[in-house]
């Protein structure tokens, strides 16, 4: 190998050790995530099965879905919205 | 002109003033407050809780400041050497925690941190057993471990700004080190550094100021604690303006924050400045 291509592994090396620093606690927190409401959360480790029920949770309690309705456009009737939750597009 | 200026004036020039005015009573928030002069002033200056938080934003300072600084320029000094492909996606991930809310980010490495969290178990996993242990709840760990989350934060922002600066350096001057024999270094120190002399200066700037105005992530965090271990002047605001009732006194230390970041901000421009 000569230095030129060491020089670029050693690069590539560099780079992709900050990258892994910088995205680690990012998946570690989205991993953390996908566990089952509930479960008892103890290191990094992966979850036994991927659950969304927490962004389920996240999502109804934030009240995402009556914001999505309120802000679309007057005169535009969301039948989806409507569908779902009646209170939020009576108007 | 002037619509600017009465924006100005309202909503940065008036909040100043009236903050200012202020600090110069002993007023609990709620009842009418009293004339005291300056000696909400004296009273912060002699405090040793006060030293302590402003000492422990110089600490930050390192922290949110000088690491981020140093490895933003390594790593641009990396990138700008061997032209390596997948910067730009680098780039971008270690930019990531910039776009986060600060909230966010401090629940998360709450999470990071905790004694049963994965850095300690990460930590067992690989043989440092030994090393494991509160890291937010420990005296001598707790600024430290607050601070990491200011370099993972504000290493992506120095390194945006420098990667953006290096590309208004003319390649010449690269073949031109090149051709004198210059190595990696040497073309860093001839060439990198002295074109990203802007860019520093903001870099710098914003993230001193940063680091002396942080609080969000300490509030989400350790609330200051244990103790007072990671105790700044923001929450020392917070707490007396919102909770022991002392607004006079945090409107005080508040102005001595504006003060130190102002004369901060000035002496790091005029720095600058001189060295063109």
């Amino acid at each position: 190998m000569n230095t030129g291509s060491f020089e670029r592994t050693a690069t590539h090396v560099m780079l992709v050790l900050f990258a892994v620093l910088a995205l680690a606690p990012l998946v570690i927190v989205v991993l953390a995530a996908m566990h089952p409401s509930g479960t008892l959360l103890s290191g990094a480790g992966l979850p036994d099965s991927f659950s969304l029920s927490t962004f389920r949770t996240a999502w109804d309690e934030g009240g995402f879905s009556q914001r999505r309705c309120s802000r679309s456009r007057p005169g535009m009737r969301s039948g989806r919205c409507a569908s779902r939750s009646p209170t939020c597009c009576s108007t | 002109m002037l619509p600017a200026l009465v924006v100005f004036g309202v909503f940065v020039v008036a909040p100043m003033v009236d903050g200012a005015w202020i600090s110069l009573f002993a007023w609990d928030g709620v009842t009418v407050g009293h004339w005291v002069g300056l000696s909400n002033y004296r009273e912060a200056l002699v405090d040793p809780l006060v030293r302590e938080a402003f000492g422990h934003s110089l600490v930050l300072v390192g922290f949110y400041a000088v690491l981020p600084i140093t490895i933003g320029l390594f790593l641009t000094a990396l990138m700008t050497h061997a032209r390596v492909r997948g910067g730009a996606a680098v780039r971008t991930i270690i930019f990531l925690p910039q776009v986060l809310a600060a909230v966010v980010v401090g629940v998360a490495w709450k999470w990071l941190y905790d004694p049963s969290g994965p850095i300690n178990s990460l930590l067992g996993a690989v043989g440092l057993s030994s090393l494991e242990h509160s890291w937010l709840g420990d005296f001598s760990t707790a600024l430290p471990a607050v601070g990491v989350i200011g370099t993972w934060v504000t290493t992506g922002l120095c390194l945006v700004l420098f990667v953006a600066g290096v590309q208004r350096i003319p390649l010449s001057r690269y073949e031109a080190a090149r051709v004198d024999g210059a190595g990696p270094v040497r073309e860093f120190f001839a060439v990198t550094l002295p074109g990203l002399r802007n860019e520093l200066a903001v870099a710098m700037s914003l993230s001193v100021i940063t680091a002396l105005r942080a609080f969000d992530i300490i509030f989400v965090t350790t609330k200051g604690g244990p103790g007072n271990a990671t105790t700044v002047p923001s929450l020392l605001i917070y707490q007396r303006a919102f909770i022991t009732g002392e607004v006079g006194s945090a409107a005080a230390i508040g102005a001595i924050m504006g003060a130190i970041i102002l004369l901060l901000s000035v002496v790091i421009t005029r720095v600058v400045e001189e060295r063109r």
